[in-house]
């Protein structure tokens, strides 16, 4: 790994997630992969989702949301029109 | 020129895509919008299982005092619109409603020509996904509830060509839902 700052984690996203979240700093963000922010999702590591909701309606894609996974009631924290007809919902856990 | 009346498919879809009568936070301000919107039109349109779970409810709604002011006004708007229920089953209806065998897309332009107010399309997602197909939606009333619900029926569910939408308007309500209004 040669990018600057980098941490490798081989193994299970959600241990050493939880490991990284007990340790001190400021948040972490989550940049993408979807598996890996579902992995995250599934375990209770998310403290805040932010969703851009785009204008449009798509014929195929991914989703990152899938079926079959567990019910969390969620706490909106902010609706933003950013422009572009795009929106940023920001949700948290409601138990958090 | 006088503007085409809208066709106007509003629903409850939670922050995860899904949609489910269940996970919907159906609070005074949320019928209260509901309201709103009924009062903008003149008929509704549902397909069969939508239709018989409001029917099923609403006639005998308002005269239900356990139901908040908001609830029972909403019972008395939605009971007093004309409906067509789409079905090629269900065997007699009442509660103001007309039935459609088959949904004609050719039927509905021409409604849609026809001076009138709003026609607001109430679902089921069935019923929704053919209106979307044959595109005659005008106008989409997202009401996302708060809820990761994980599982379940999802409304946009088949391929269909990309289609890009004008976000038209924006509400938060109390509760946490977010209304997103989008037209064709």
């Amino acid at each position: 790994m040669k990018w600057n700052n980098s941490t490798l984690i081989k193994g299970e996203p959600c241990t050493a997630g939880g490991e990284t979240q007990a340790t001190a700093g400021r948040g972490h963000l989550l940049a993408g992969s979807i598996q890996v922010a579902r992995t995250l999702l599934e375990h209770d590591l998310v403290d805040e989702l932010r969703l851009m909701v785009s204008p449009l309606v798509l014929a195929r894609g991914k989703r990152l949301f899938e079926d079959g996974s567990k019910t969390t009631a969620m706490r909106l924290v902010e609706a933003k029109p950013v422009g572009g007809g795009i929106i940023i919902l920001t949700y948290r856990p409601a138990e958090k | 020129m006088v503007p085409m009346r809208k066709l106007i498919f509003s629903f409850n879809i939670t922050m995860d895509g899904f949609i489910d009568h269940d996970a919907v936070i159906a609070d005074d301000e949320l019928h209260d919008i509901a309201s709103e919107l009924l009062s903008s039109g003149d008929i509704i349109l549902f397909g069969r299982v939508a239709y018989e779970l409001f029917a099923g409810f609403w006639p005998s709604a308002p005269a239900d005092k356990t139901l908040s002011a908001s609830v029972r006004a909403f019972a008395n708007v939605i009971n007093d619109m004309p409906k067509i229920v789409y079905s090629r089953t269900i065997e007699s209806v009442d509660w103001n409603t007309k039935i459609e065998r088959a949904l004609d897309p050719g039927r509905v332009m021409d409604m849609k020509t026809q001076p009138g107010r709003n026609i607001l399309l109430a679902g089921g997602a069935g019923v929704a996904r053919t209106f979307m197909k044959y595109g005659l939606i005008d106008e989409y009333r997202f009401l996302v509830q708060p809820i990761m619900l994980g599982h379940g029926k999802r409304l946009f569910d088949d391929e269909r060509a990309r289609q890009d939408l004008k976000l038209t308007h924006t509400r938060v309500l109390g509760s946490g839902v977010v209304e997103l209004v989008y037209a064709t």
